[in-house]
Parts: structure tokens; sequence; C-alpha cells
């Protein structure tokens, strides 16, 4: 029977997850390599939408739940393997990499900032003219992302950003404890007008599972 | 949530009001390892590979992403790892 993944923690941690999960199922775990992950047997995936988005909610209070004991390394959903032999398979072969991250990643939560703009798309009179509104746009979205991180820089421990399709989205690794003062942090930015700074979090830091590129 | 007026708004963790659920929904579906695995499970009665249940799963952003960075060439330090 197919397991679903939820999410993984480091062997050494004591975390019982909640008995039920996904359609009901029980939540087992196995440990290997160091690890111990979080699972269920799903006879049959229920894929309708309102069946997904309830299985979907369930699987984020599953890995809540663990996540509000320790640092996590989630599995997108829906993550399914054939058996657990595939599953140890797995951990042994990436042990090295989930360890790593959970070890850095002890204490802290990722925090996340959307910044979106209400000014209008760019021009497209012309191509000229649409680099020109879309550099000015994107250079309006990265110096708000830069005030962001400068204002909160004495809480961070880590910091990403990338442009998206829904605007800036900036994911800062903070403490557990640092959550309220990073929110309070940013809430006390004069924000540019036509600008919106959304701030969501604490989430499992998976921006930061990869260690920083070099 | 909470706004305070100035352009900021901030959003809890949990799935009380709309907008805490689609940001969960994006975090699960966008976040998180992800295993090339072999499962073949089935969808409105067509059997699909995991692989391609998580590609019709997640959003056109992380799989733009995802294209972006297979295709770059192989000594780009950016390219993804797994």
């Amino acid at each position: 029977m197919p397991l679903l993944l939820y999410c993984m923690i480091e062997a050494e941690l004591q975390v019982a997850p909640p008995s039920q999960g996904v359609q009901e199922a029980a939540v087992e775990q196995v440990c290997d390599a160091g690890l111990c992950c979080f699972y269920s047997h799903i006879e049959r995936f229920a894929s309708d939408p309102a069946s997904a988005k309830a299985s979907a909610l369930r699987f984020h209070e599953v890995v809540s739940f663990v996540f509000g004991h320790a640092a996590v390394v989630p599995f997108r959903f829906p993550t399914l393997v054939a058996d657990v032999n595939e599953l140890t398979s797995h951990l042994r072969a990436h042990a090295a990499e989930y360890r790593d991250a959970l070890v850095r990643l002890r204490g802290m939560v990722q925090m996340e900032v959307r910044i979106a703009s209400s000014a209008p798309d760019p021009s497209r009179q012309s191509g000229a003219q649409y680099l020109h509104d879309r550099r000015e746009h994107l250079a309006e979205l990265r110096n708000a992302a830069s005030d962001v991180r400068r204002t909160t820089q004495s809480v961070l421990a880590g910091w990403r950003e990338r442009e998206t399709n829904k605007g800036w989205r900036c994911y800062a690794l903070v403490g557990r404890a640092q959550t309220s003062r990073f929110q309070e942090m940013v809430r006390s930015l004069k924000v540019p007008e036509g600008l919106l700074l959304t701030v969501t979090g604490p989430w499992p830091a998976t921006e930061f599972i990869k260690s920083e590129s070099p | 949530m909470a706004i305070n007026g100035k352009g900021v708004v901030l959003i809890g963790g949990g799935a009380d009001d709309e907008v805490s659920l689609l940001e969960i929904l994006d975090h699960v579906l966008n976040a998180g390892v992800v295993i090339h695995g072999s499962i073949v499970i089935s969808l409105g009665g067509v059997d699909l590979v995991y692989l391609g249940l998580n590609v019709i799963l997640t959003s056109v952003e992380t799989a733009l992403r995802h294209l972006n960075q297979a295709a770059l060439p192989p000594e780009t330090p950016f390219r993804s790892r797994r």
C-alpha cells in the first residue's frame, strides 16, 4: 500500500505525531539513517477537488503539529512512495543533506513577506517602453525588499528573495522566539504608496533546506 | 489577519480565513522535498505517474522556476541539486 509522506525530523528527537492524518489514516513513523519520517498508508488517494483540499489541509495540520515541537523537513503534498523500503532507501541516500539541514534549522522558522504593487501593468505601447516600465517596477519591489531586510536585520539568521508572478517574495529565517518581533519590525516600516506587504508565517524553513550557494 | 493601515498585512498560520487557507495550500503544494518516485495513482479514472500528478498540483510559478533551473547549463552554480 502506498505511503503518503509528511515530514522528517532528527531521529534523536521524540515527537509523538497526531494519531490520524490524511484520509483518517494512522500517522506512523520510521527511523533510519539518523532521521525519523512520518507517513500514512493511503490505500486510494482521493483526488477530487474537495477531498484533495481536505487532505492538503490535514497534511498541513500534521506537519504543523510536528513543526511545533521540532525543526522539520516537509515533503511536498502529495508525495507518495511505494512502501517503507522505498522510503528508507530515499532517507539513506539523502541522509547527510537532510541531517545537515535539520541541524542548521534547529530552533528556526521561516517568515515570508510578499511585496505587491498596485501600479498598472507595464505599458505595452512599445517594447522599449515596456522594458523601461518593467525595470522601474522591479526596482520599486527590490527596494522595498531591501528595506524589509535592513529593518529586520537584527533578527535575521538567513534571507532569500526572488521575483514571482505575484510580486516580490522574501524569505526570512528567524528564531522561533523572534516571529512577533519580526512582524512588529515589518509593521513599523513606512511602505511607499501603491505597495502592499503581506507577512505570513511561521512556516517550516523550506527555502533554507539547501545551504547557501557559494 | 491584521492590516496596519500603512500597507502591511499580517497573516497567521491558521486556516481561519480564506487568505490563510490559500497561503496554506500554496505552501503544502509548492514547498518541501520532492521525491521522483514511481508510484502510479488514478486521477479521474486515468492512471498518472507520481511526477505527472506533482506537476499538475504544482503552481505555474513553481513549475516555471523548476523548468528554468533545469534549463540552466550544468556549470551554473544556481542549478537545482535535485
